[in-house]
């Protein structure tokens, strides 16, 4: 084959791309695994505290909203959504929501907040929580008064995780 | 290399040819990630990897690759190898994978990869790309070293190391009181100042190596012209 012709080109680039590709898939075949158990291993502890004992998976997801950070199966119980919004404080909050394999919430269980005493940390409170426990997959989080921001931010990221959930059905 | 360059000592090849104090390749990433001996060793032994291997591969390469798609086959090596090591760093290194970021990724376009491919192991054979690989990306850790250390201790005042498996502290220890550190070296502004100081310096070796070369061949020429005088003159007065 002339090296100076197109086709040489193609073919080369081709064959070299096809190689690389090959590379590729054979670590990530390797990898893929590692990388799933050490995120696993992270969020573990926070995933047991809805799902006593089950066995988790990290989920492929696509996301517009923003809100959802991560997707975790929970075998032959449900689907638990790490969502991170933005109440009042500037730095926002994070969140555990999941859906029951039946559409009912399953649990909602706050990691990370540091909304204002008295008004968005009720958001986190027992009334609260109860009431989000209470929904499903087709509710709405209900809004809070004195703690509009925080509640609105909560409900943003319920529908983004409900969304989600609804379209993996 | 030249004769000269092979001449040299390990530690002088690491000075003069230096890619970030000496040629200023690779400076962004240097700049960005030096704030612990940690990122510095994790990054230099990420670029050693791909430096090493990317400068095998396209040696191997580099006679069937017509000129024209040169540049698109390097960056296809260069990217896929950079894939690899961040993938085998994001399951055996996590940690450190983190704290690096993007920087991992940005490997890609590091001045010194392609550099180095174009320069040395397109016309090159594979052990002495090789070589060359190896060289460059121990040299450019040596710079990350001596910019972290230098960052990290006048910055934090301590100096530490923990291994990047399982993050667990290997060594720690306060050389300056924590009264007496100057945070600034632990952002850019330090990051800039201290390349500038070892850049400085390293150029300040460079250009004294150079004037005594110069000095010893003058001295050299003069002899000579000596000689070479004292030999005229009796061929002169036999005439």
């Amino acid at each position: 084959m002339n090296r100076e012709g197109t086709l040489y080109k193609v073919v080369l680039l081709g064959a070299l791309c096809a190689i690389c590709g090959l590379l590729l898939g054979g670590v990530n075949s390797v990898t893929a695994p590692i990388i799933e158990e050490a995120a696993i291993a992270n969020e573990k502890a926070n995933l047991e505290l809805i799902y006593p004992g089950a066995t988790f998976a990290v989920q492929d997801f696509k996301d517009d909203s923003g809100y959802i950070q991560g997707v975790y199966s929970a075998e032959g119980k449900g689907m638990i959504y790490k969502i991170h919004a933005v109440g009042y404080n500037s730095e926002g909050f994070t969140f555990l929501l999941a859906f029951n394999n039946d559409g009912t919430v399953g649990g909602y269980q706050v990691l990370e907040e540091n909304e204002t005493s008295g008004f968005g940390k009720r958001c986190f409170e027992d009334e609260y929580v109860s009431s989000i426990k209470g929904l499903t997959s087709n509710d709405s989080a209900p809004l809070l008064s004195g703690a509009s921001l925080t509640s609105t931010a909560i409900q943003k990221g319920f529908d983004a995780a409900k969304a989600l959930f609804n379209a993996g059905k | 290399m030249s004769t000269t360059e092979k001449k040299r000592g390990f530690w002088s090849e690491m000075i003069y040819n230096n890619p970030v104090f000496g040629l200023y390749l690779g400076i962004c990433s240097t700049l960005a990630i030096t704030t612990t001996l940690n990122n510095a060793i994790g990054m230099g032994v990420a670029v050693i990897a791909v430096l090493t291997l990317s400068n095998i591969v396209i040696s191997l390469i580099a006679p069937l690759t017509p000129d024209e798609i040169h540049i698109p086959v390097y960056i296809v090596v260069i990217a896929t190898l950079v894939t690899v090591v961040g993938m085998l760093m994001q399951a055996y290194t996590p940690e450190l994978y983190s704290t690096l970021g993007t920087f991992i990724d940005l490997i890609v376009v590091n001045c010194i990869i392609l550099g180095r491919a174009e320069a040395y192991a397109s016309s090159h054979n594979v052990a002495e790309s090789a070589r060359d690989g190896l060289m460059m990306g121990l040299s450019y850790t040596f710079s990350l070293i001596a910019m972290s250390l230098i960052r990290q201790l006048l910055g934090t005042g301590v100096l530490e190391f923990s291994n990047p498996m399982n993050n667990q502290l290997i060594f720690s220890v306060r050389l300056i009181p924590e009264s007496f550190v100057i945070p600034v070296f632990t952002t850019q502004t330090g990051a800039f100042l201290t390349f500038a100081i070892l850049a400085a310096a390293i150029s300040a070796i460079k250009n004294n190596d150079a004037k005594k070369a110069a000095d010893a061949a003058k001295a050299r020429a003069d002899k000579e012209k000596a000689a070479a005088a004292k030999a005229v003159k009796p061929a002169k007065e036999a005439a």
